[in-house]
């Protein structure tokens, strides 16, 4: 605590000495002397005098805090903390306190209320500044454990970033292969290598890393915990053929009866329900489709010479303790028969690009020969775009790569096979930035474009193409068009966020309401893991789960691979070593807390746990200091060096007077980042509002604890305004929208012990709605006239 | 009169399975409805208007009426708790109020200066 304040008001070379009369505020300030070692008036205490003076009197008075009374914080923070470092104060116990934007300038023709206000104002810091105390810098280790969800492009990129920086990363797959739909893609633009070349280097990488264990055919069946002490439960599926003693010698293929469609192929081969995985890195030389088995069938035991086989292996259950997960579970194709005008699944030469994909591949089922599945060779493809895409009936988003990807398959077609005509029927060519070239180069290439939906698509009477009709937008006329093979360019959907981490981050076993994350713009409406896309990309809600890839938006690989490294740099912000935490990582007295958990339960992002005694703790590592909590605890017991409730109290409880004859008494508590910022605009663009109004910038308006209000109002404080951010602006999520609620509540309150509820008022501001807290404030002041002042001012 | 958890406001601590009202009562009165996950005194009788629960509520659910002995119904006497008082308004069956602020903590602060 504080023992020997220093005041310091500085004149600002006129701009506050201007509007406010020094001398008033000296006289205002006679009979603060408690713990109060120097008073000091400067006209200019910036200026290198005015520098010196403040060194030297920390000195000389020997100020162990010290308030400045001046510009806002933001202008000469630097200048200030190094005088005070210079003459040894810690940089935190600089108090700035600003009386030119939040009183000298708004309050230019009301010269008595201002000297006033500044007076209250500096009564109130003062307030503060007796509970003061240098910070202590507390350590913590980082959390070096990650678990990946997905074994595709994001994930192996995340695994591998983050297991070179020395972390134990788990991934999981739910396929018997790594690679994700990148394995099973042909080529990738715009340089046309092979997808397979860059997936099998990240998996041999990570094959060699020690740090990094694989877990394939492993889905997530239970998360517990918090971030940074997840338990994850996995179970992990058998591919009932032991991968150490099979030989490989494909006998049990050979004897299994049944024949399925290869999903791998996207239909396009068949295999057996015992079969050799086509891919890089499989789970073993052979693996069983046992929900493909006939029952009771048992030939591949039988035939196999290795005894390798065994039909009732069951699934093995582990338990993975992480710090953190990262969510890339990716996308998979729309399916292209729920349009039925396309014919898709009727006609065998109508495939998707995916299926073309696997067409073109070298291990795919024709060895990368373009066939149709009819029979034949196609003599022309049709490309037919946004199939089941930009199209309210289906999926109304732009899935961002069909363009650029039939653009790549069509120059792949015209490279191999020059005499093939290749059409691509398109609604808009979509290929941004440098992608660009390939539309140039397709059209170099020969291949032709028209500006199209197709109406239908037919067999071609006596033939055996397809007639594709519709209208060209361009030429503004129908036209028929044959072609041997169709290519329907699907979209992109979502997989998906695998259950039970929908319903950690949601809280629904929490007892909480389902459909926050879309409420909260983190999940998309079409079940995309957006993220907030500029401020906070890969957070969910719960901190320590990071989406990653396709699952946040449909994203080619450039981008796939850009987004794992951003959700693996969220992750390494948490796994460094001795990380020094913020001082505004809250800390929970004990001695006061009766584990109500009200700081679990209104916490937004999940970051506490229970410690061995049952009370509640934050991780610090992972906690956003929204301070949120402080403003929920009950018992106030919840502090942190930089802020709390007791410093606050002591702003609203310091013994302030009148700005003038009548005029209401208001603190309003604003929030920092976006209210704040509006009220100082609102100065500089020389808006004028009441003098009665003192404004106290707070973390967040959800760190306001309604005490403060209890505390204020029987103290003779004649009304509250309290301005968060706009709805869905929060940038703590939850902040804006708690305390609308809490003052909610504590008008209730109010109107029962007979006090007037618009007393207390909620505003939400924008970082520029000067005007509107200009207008906002006049109202209230306006309306607490009427009124009258508080019934309990004759009490104090 | 036994305490009343206003529903509206009351939110079961948000699903806990002890709020407060149930921790801090000391006659163990206070719990949870089962099914509306709002709290509510299940031995009104074995009340002794302590008003504990009233104070400690997080969300100023709870009312206590006053018994008729001290004022008719409907008299009520309601706590506003802040860091270092509590704030009662006493409000009788006329509609009469009064208020009183009790200091629950002093800090030597609190002596000097207006």
């Amino acid at each position: 605590m504080a023992i020997n304040i220093g005041i310091f008001i500085c004149g600002c070379k006129g701009a506050v000495s201007g509007a406010i009369d020094m001398a008033g505020v000296e006289a205002g300030l006679t009979r603060v002397k408690k713990k109060i070692g120097a008073k000091i008036f400067h006209p200019w205490l910036c200026g290198p005098e005015g520098v010196s003076l403040l060194g030297d009197s920390i000195a000389r008075h020997k100020l162990d805090c010290v308030i400045i009374a001046g510009c806002p914080e933001t202008v000469h923070r630097d200048l200030f903390k190094r005088v005070a470092a210079d003459s040894g104060l810690p940089p935190e116990m600089v108090i700035r306190l600003d009386i030119r934007e939040g009183c000298a300038l708004p309050h230019g023709s009301d010269p008595r209320g201002a000297t006033q206000k500044a007076v209250n104002l500096i009564k109130m810091w003062n307030g503060q500044a007796r509970l003061a105390e240098p910070y202590k810098p507390f350590y913590e280790d980082g959390n070096k454990d990650v678990l990946i969800v997905g074994g595709g492009l994001a994930g192996l990129s995340a695994s591998l970033e983050l297991a070179g920086a020395g972390l134990n990363v788990v991934l999981i797959e739910k396929e018997p292969f790594l690679g994700g739909r990148t394995a099973q893609l042909n080529k990738v633009y715009p340089r046309m290598c092979d997808a397979r070349c860059g997936v099998t280097f990240l998996i041999n990488r990570l094959r060699e890393n020690t740090r990094v264990k694989i877990f394939n055919l492993t889905e997530i069946a239970g998360l517990k915990g918090s971030a940074g002490r997840f338990e994850a439960d996995l179970i992990s599926r058998s591919n009932f053929i032991d991968a150490e003693s099979c030989t490989g010698c494909g006998k049990c293929a050979e004897a299994c009866p049944v024949l399925v469609a290869d999903d791998f192929n996207f239909g396009l081969a068949d295999r057996k329900a015992v079969y050799s995985p086509w891919s890089p890195d499989p789970a073993g030389p052979y693996i069983i489709d046992r929900a493909a088995c006939l029952s009771g069938c048992d030939r591949c035991v039988a035939v196999c010479p290795a005894g390798a086989v065994n039909l009732r292996a069951e699934p093995i259950h582990n338990v993975a303790r992480i710090g953190s997960i990262i969510i890339a579970t990716g996308w998979k194709p729309f399916a292209a028969e729920k349009i039925e005008r396309l014919g898709f699944g009727r006609y065998g030469n109508v495939i998707t690009n995916l299926q073309l994909e696997r067409m073109m591949s070298p291990d795919g089922p024709a060895g990368g020969k373009l066939y149709c599945p009819d029979g034949g060779e196609p003599g022309s493809v049709l490309f037919v775009q946004c199939v089941g895409s930009r199209d309210v009936n289906y999926q109304s988003w732009c899935s961002a790569v069909c363009c650029a990807a039939s653009l790549k398959q069509a120059i792949d077609i015209k490279t191999l096979y020059p005499n093939v005509r290749v059409y691509v029927l398109y609604i808009d060519i979509r290929v941004t930035g440098e992608y660009e070239d390939l539309y140039s180069r397709a059209q170099e290439a020969g291949v032709v474009f028209v500006r199209t939906s197709p109406a239908e698509i037919m067999p071609e009477p006596g033939g055996r193409g397809l007639l594709v009709t519709g209208e060209d937008t361009l030429m503004g006329r129908t036209f028929k068009v044959r072609a041997d093979l169709v290519v329907l360019a699907t979209g992109m959907q979502p997989a998906g966020v695998p259950g039970v981490i929908k319903e950690y981050i949601e809280g629904t076993d929490r007892g909480k309401g389902e459909g926050q994350l879309y409420s909260c713009g983190l999940m998309s409406q079409w079940g995309f893991f957006t993220g907030h896309k500029q401020c906070f990309p890969f957070e969910a809600m719960a901190q320590g789960i990071y989406p990653a890839g396709a699952c946040q938006e449909p994203m080619d690989m450039g981008n796939t691979v850009r987004s794992a490294l951003g959700a693996a740099c969220k992750v390494l912000s948490t796994a460094g070593e001795r990380l020094e935490l913020s001082p505004f990582v809250p800390v929970v007295d004990k001695a006061g807390c009766d584990k109500c958990k009200r700081c679990m339960e209104e916490c937004p992002y999940g970051v506490w746990y229970f410690d061995e005694g049952g009370y509640p703790v934050p991780d610090p590592l992972y906690c956003k200091t929204c301070l949120l909590c402080v403003g929920a605890c009950p018992r106030q017991c919840i502090s942190t060096q930089g802020f709390s409730v007791h410093k606050l109290a002591g702003a609203v409880t310091a013994k302030v007077k009148e700005t003038g004859p009548g005029e209401p008494h208001v603190v309003a508590f604003v929030c920092e980042n976006d209210a704040y910022q509006a009220v100082l605009l609102a100065a500089r663009m020389g808006l004028e509002y009441p003098a009665g109004l003192h404004v106290v910038p707070v973390r967040c308006t959800g760190s306001c604890n309604m005490v403060l209000l209890r505390e204020g109002l029987p103290g003779g404080i004649d009304g509250f305004m309290v301005a968060g951010c706009r709805s869905g602006e929060c940038h703590y999520i939850l902040g804006a929208d708690r305390t609308e609620e809490r003052l909610d509540n504590i008008k209730i309150t109010l109107r029962d012990i007979m006090i007037e509820p618009e007393r207390v008022i909620f505003t939400r501001l924008g970082v520029r709605d000067a005007e509107k807290f200009v207008r906002e404030a006049r109202e209230f002041v306006h309306k607490l006239k009427e009124i009258g002042p508080s019934p309990f001012k004759k009490h104090v | 009169m036994p305490p009343k958890a206003d529903p509206t406001k009351c939110d079961g601590c948000q699903g806990e399975s002890e709020p407060l009202c149930e921790q801090v009562c000391p006659g163990n009165l206070m719990t949870l409805d089962k099914e509306t996950r709002k709290a509510y005194c299940r031995e009104p009788g074995d009340c002794w208007d302590c008003m504990t629960c009233t104070k400690a509520c997080p969300r100023q659910a709870i009312q206590t009426t006053l018994q008729y002995q001290i004022a008719y119904f409907p008299g009520k006497l309601i706590p506003l708790v802040g860091t270092n008082s509590v704030t009662w308004t006493s409000i009788d069956c006329h509609g009469r109020v009064e208020r009183f602020v009790m200091k629950t903590l002093v800090s030597p602060d609190d002596e000097d200066e207006d």
